[in-house]
């Protein structure tokens, strides 16, 4: 009987690799051949935003793009104005080692996680703080390992992943753990929600694999295994129908959920760092990746092409976000600082 | 290990490889596009988004719209413009 079921599971493996193999009958950059490249490219570092005295490990534009959430090493929690480069909070964290932060919908609370194994949703809001108020609203206990990434669902939930594996939705009112998401052999070092569908998330791991997640199901729905090392960003294109991702075998690679295979691989003979962060440019056009050497590379998603390299940090370029209105660009580094860039 | 044991863990083997063939069962029946019809619509996407950062597709951004410059802060503290590397265009205004 085990030798039965054992041959029908090599037997379908064969028969999805096949149906795949016929399926791919081209890449993005062959496909794209026809289209222009692009050329005449700028951007404009618009500030230099120092006040943290450690690694910058994450940062994130609110949703109305006017103010940057940071988060250090040194223990807190910046806000800054982005057109002016002011300070306008500074949240003091329970634990200094932070690696991610993230904004509420509505600007009202930011989440940071890290090596305590826990996620913390703190107040934004400065009148709210003195009037009291405590700045921690809620602590999400319940990993085994540090908090990698975590995004806010809306405004009543946080999704975290975690160096025990796993992923885990939480309520933001109650505090408590809705769902676990337990599929990946290895740490889980990114996570991304689907524009388009909420319901739908993507995680990326230090076993190579970037898997996607329904809500609805608890399930693993799609499995993705080209990298040859960790996976330390993953981002779903603007679209929602393709995800990019960027690994420390160098390479950032694009793979589309509807045709089940990777379109795409960023990647050149000079590049020997690895990728850190990745963020797409509002109509998907441009890759941004933050590398271990300090550069951030532009790649051409369509093309394939590197359209720029900008190389302004000293150390590891942590994280890279463009803002939804497609103007603003933030590489956050281990260097301290943080840069905004605009394409003005 | 006594004949009980090898016979539960048996058993066991045998319900994970039955759970990855309905896995596999699954991902073998998904619904998948050729990758000349993915990329396509992922290069119409990309070219019918308005994207200030391909300003040689959209142009640039109309000075009433930048908000750096309505902040009156436009550049004031570094103002390099980085360029497209194969045309060596870095300037420092």
């Amino acid at each position: 009987m085990l030798k039965t079921v054992r041959e029908e599971c090599e037997a379908l493996r064969t028969q999805i690799v096949a149906v795949k193999s016929s399926l791919f009958d081209i890449t993005l950059p062959d496909a794209a051949r026809q289209v222009k490249p692009i050329t005449d490219f700028r951007l404009k570092q618009q500030h230099t935003l120092r006040g943290h005295r450690g690694k910058v490990y994450s940062c994130e534009f609110s949703h109305d793009n006017k103010l940057l959430a940071s988060v250090a090493q040194d223990g807190f929690i910046i806000i800054w104005d982005v057109y002016t480069s002011n300070k306008v909070d500074v949240i003091p964290l329970a634990n200094s080692w932070v690696l991610t932060c993230t904004y509420s919908p509505s600007g009202r609370f930011v989440a940071s996680g890290g090596l305590d194994n826990a996620c913390t949703v703190y107040r934004v809001n400065t009148a709210s703080h003195a009037s009291g108020n405590p700045r921690a609203l809620c602590t999400f206990k319940g990993h085994a390992g540090y908090v990698s990434a975590c995004k806010f669902r809306g405004e009543n939930q946080v999704i975290t992943s975690s160096g025990d594996l796993t992923c885990m939705l939480w309520d933001v009112n109650s505090g408590k753990k809705l769902q676990e998401f337990i599929g990946h052999l290895g740490a889980i070092n990114s996570i991304s929600i689907n524009p388009q569908n909420s319901h739908i998330f993507s995680s990326s791991s230090c076993d190579g694999m970037v898997k996607l997640w329904d809500i609805r199901t608890n399930n693993c729905i799609q499995n993705f295994a080209s990298h040859q090392d960790d996976v330390n960003s993953v981002e779903f294109f603007p679209d929602g129908n393709a995800i990019g991702t960027g690994s420390d075998d160098t390479t950032c690679r694009l793979f589309d959920l509807r045709a089940d295979c990777q379109l795409s691989i960023f990647t050149s003979p000079n590049t020997v760092s690895g990728v850190s962060s990745i963020s797409f440019s509002r109509s998907g056009r441009l890759l941004f990746a933050g590398y271990e050497n300090g550069e951030c590379q532009v790649w051409d998603v369509l093309r394939g092409d590197r359209v720029s390299c900008l190389n302004e940090h000293s150390s590891k370029v942590s994280n890279v976000t463009v803002s939804s209105d497609g103007i603003c660009i933030s590489t956050a580094s281990w260097d301290s600082t943080i840069k905004i860039w605009s394409t003005t | 290990m006594n004949a009980a044991q090898q016979d539960s863990l048996n058993d066991l083997r045998l319900k994970r490889i039955l759970q990855l063939n309905e896995r596999l069962k699954e991902e073998l029946n998904r619904e998948r596009i050729h990758s000349s019809e993915a990329a396509e619509a992922l290069i119409n996407y990309a070219q019918e988004t308005r994207d200030y950062a391909v300003s040689c597709v959209w142009g640039p951004l109309q000075s009433e719209y930048d908000p750096f410059l309505k902040q009156g802060t436009s550049g004031k503290t570094h103002g390099k413009l980085h360029g497209a590397e194969n045309t060596g265009c870095c300037v420092i205004c």
